[in-house]
């Protein structure tokens, strides 16, 4: 396991200092409603401006992972889940709480996430040499029908509007097209303006897209979420043994997450929604969920956090983000000069490792925080939505206007804010948006690099690219092979 | 019928954009322009599709399997969910992207950090209604906070 070797440098005074504080940051975040991991690294980018790539990573990776924490805290107390990955925490952890349970509850969650998140990047860490010799074997056309890939898997993942959202996607591709072609290295798509000769900075868009509109989505909540509560202590024994008790249900609901996760587009939701599923459904005792039984929480939160490892597999070896999330760690990683795809395996493999240790102390640091101090930042959930909405356009401004010092960044910020709401109210898919942003790039570059090399039939040839191109017209087909399988059934 | 929606309005604008850049592709030479032609004709002919059918309810009724959402009441981060939520009114739409248009207005015209006073204390007590010592703390403690993170410790002196 090659993420061992880089614990030392992860365990150094001042990043361990940047974590513990990513880590408080990331559990208020999580506590307060509406607001999630993804928000917490967007706001968390400017900080990283003077930082070397390393304190990035664990700065941006911590509050990522203590995000989740907070949010099933808010779940099991107040009924409140502080993001969407976590609603499926309240089916159980609030009857628990009611029971008087809370602090049985709150540890198995905060212990769950621990060693979830532990089991999904010890996995990711062992798929790495697996990942490398694969990625190794890529030429030009196969990257392409990765690219193709990458882009109709959004689409058929996408439980909605799959037409919309395709058009979300191609809408992204044109986008990665403007700034200089990637043949003679031409001004292209510029409308005269020197500023898009760099093409649309990926990080103002994130905050656009998710900073700004979420923003705008809290500025019209006049209420806060909680009234009056008891806070209660987060450390209970009994939680810690129900884990232990439970091991089975752990594990497969961790390896529910890891797989959930490494799909791109698909996310935390459906992996613990999944995990409880299934829980409930080979439960000796199934009549106790819903009702307070801890077996809910554990399923809950172990694919939760597991998730991440899958997640971070597609989005480091290849390029593809599988979430919002790992979108902002992309941009986040550009920033710093590193790009996500075949080198983070290759030349910046020990970063890759050193990313993998980061996350792992993250967690164990996250749950120790989470049981001492989580339970107390409860109050946070008395913040209106409306109070948080200028403080988060001002830090997503400053984000944007620090990065390069261009007005311009703020202005498409701003303006893929705007796009973030319609978007989102006329059922158009942001993340299909921001992966084929990403991802445009390459599709583009590699077509014309195999049509050198290989020519077309570069595309139908090479076992890889034929594989996925399987895997591509497999998945566009699904969604009608399954309508037609439950009409046939009905 | 024709009927004209913020619906449509933004669906058209996607239109537009798809064919400004397939307008442009013309200045560029072949190899260039391929495949941003061949995403924006794809884009080009998706995207009016859905013009007609926000535009034309008749068109939306005919294509239904266009409109249908996939089954599953839970979903991943690509769901796509239309929102229609209280005090999503245009009005407050326009109100609070006027007010980010004046602050980053600000922002090129003073300096980030009067911006975000200005600004933050403007949107607090006209557009949000808080007290005057909420705002003024409220703003006056995050432009603080932007001088001493990012002036001070960053050094990224543009910013004031």
């Amino acid at each position: 396991m090659g993420f061992l070797s880089q614990l030392g440098a992860v365990l150094q005074w001042d990043l361990m200092l940047i974590m513990v504080g990513a880590v408080m940051f990331g559990l208020v975040v999580g506590v307060l409603p509406g607001l999630g991991g993804t928000i917490a690294m967007v706001l968390l980018i400017p900080l990283t401006f003077g930082m070397s790539p390393e304190a990035s990573i664990v700065l941006l990776l911590a509050a990522y992972g203590a995000s989740n924490f907070g949010g099933s805290i808010t779940s099991i107390l107040i009924n409140t889940p502080g993001d969407a990955v976590n609603a499926a925490t309240t089916f159980d952890g609030y009857p628990l709480a009611k029971q008087g349970k809370a602090g049985m509850a709150i540890t198995a969650a905060m212990v769950c996430s621990a060693l979830g998140g532990l089991v999904g990047l010890v996995a990711l860490d062992l798929m790495i040499p697996v990942a490398r010799k694969l990625i190794l074997a890529f030429s030009y056309p196969d990257f392409f029908m990765l690219a193709v890939f990458g882009l109709t898997i959004i689409a058929a993942v996408t439980r909605g509007n799959t037409f919309r959202g395709l058009i979300s996607a191609l809408f992204g591709v044109l986008l990665a097209f403007v700034g200089t072609d990637p043949i003679i290295g031409g001004e292209r798509f510029t409308f005269g303006t020197e500023y898009l000769w760099d093409g649309i900075d990926l990080v103002a868009v994130i905050i656009g897209l998710f900073a700004i509109g979420e923003a705008y989505t809290l500025s019209r909540q006049h209420q806060s979420i909680a009234s009056e509560f008891k806070v209660e202590s987060g450390i209970s024994w009994e939680g810690v043994t129900a884990v232990g008790k439970n091991y089975w249900l752990f594990l497969r609901s961790c390896f529910i997450g890891i797989w959930v996760g490494m799909i791109p587009g698909v996310g935390g939701v459906v992996a613990s929604f999944m995990a409880y599923g299934t829980a409930v459904q080979m439960s000796k005792t199934p009549e106790k969920f819903g009702k307070g039984a801890i077996e809910g929480v554990i399923a809950v939160e172990s694919a939760n956090d597991a998730k991440e490892g899958g997640n971070l597999l597609p989005t480091l070896a290849f390029g593809i983000p599988g979430n919002s999330a790992m979108a902002v760690l992309i941009g986040g990683l550009m920033m710093h000069g590193l790009s996500p795809g075949p080198e983070m395996l290759t030349k910046n493999i020990d970063t890759t490792e050193f990313l993998i240790a980061a996350a792992i102390v993250g967690k164990f640091v996250a749950m120790a925080l989470g049981l001492l101090f989580g339970t107390r930042l409860i109050f946070l959930t008395k913040i209106r939505g409306s109070l948080m909405a200028p403080g988060i356009i001002a830090f997503g401004l400053v984000a944007a206007y620090g990065a390069g010092g261009k007005i311009g960044d703020v202005i498409v910020a701003a303006a893929f804010g705007l796009i973030s709401v319609f978007m989102q109210k006329y059922g158009y898919s942001r993340i299909a948006l921001i992966i084929a942003l990403v991802l445009g790039g390459l599709l583009e570059a590699s077509y014309h690099q195999s049509m050198t090399a290989f020519g077309v039939s570069g595309f139908f040839t090479r076992p890889i690219a034929l594989v996925l191109l399987s895997i591509t017209v497999l998945s566009l087909a699904w969604p009608l092979i399954r309508r037609k399988k439950t009409g046939t059934s009905s | 019928m024709m009927r004209i929606t913020e619906r449509g309005v933004f669906s058209s604008l996607i239109f537009l954009f798809a064919c400004v850049i397939l307008f442009r592709t013309l200045d560029l030479r072949t190899d260039v322009a391929l495949v941003p032609k061949m995403v924006g004709i794809i884009l080009l002919a998706f995207a009016g599709v859905q013009v007609l059918m926000d535009l034309f309810p008749a068109v939306r009724k005919r294509l239904t399997f266009l409109n249908r959402n996939s089954g599953g009441s839970i979903g991943g981060e690509g769901v796509v969910q239309e929102q229609d939520e209280a005090g999503d009114t245009p009005f407050a739409r326009y109100r609070f992207f006027g007010w980010v248009a004046a602050f980053i207005a600000l922002i090129y015209f003073t300096s980030m950090i009067w911006a975000t006073i200005i600004s933050l204390f403007v949107y607090l007590k006209w557009l949000n209604k808080e007290t005057w010592l909420m705002s003024a703390l409220y703003s006056l403690g995050m432009a603080l906070f932007i001088y001493f993170v990012f002036v001070v410790g960053f050094k990224l002196h543009f910013l004031l």
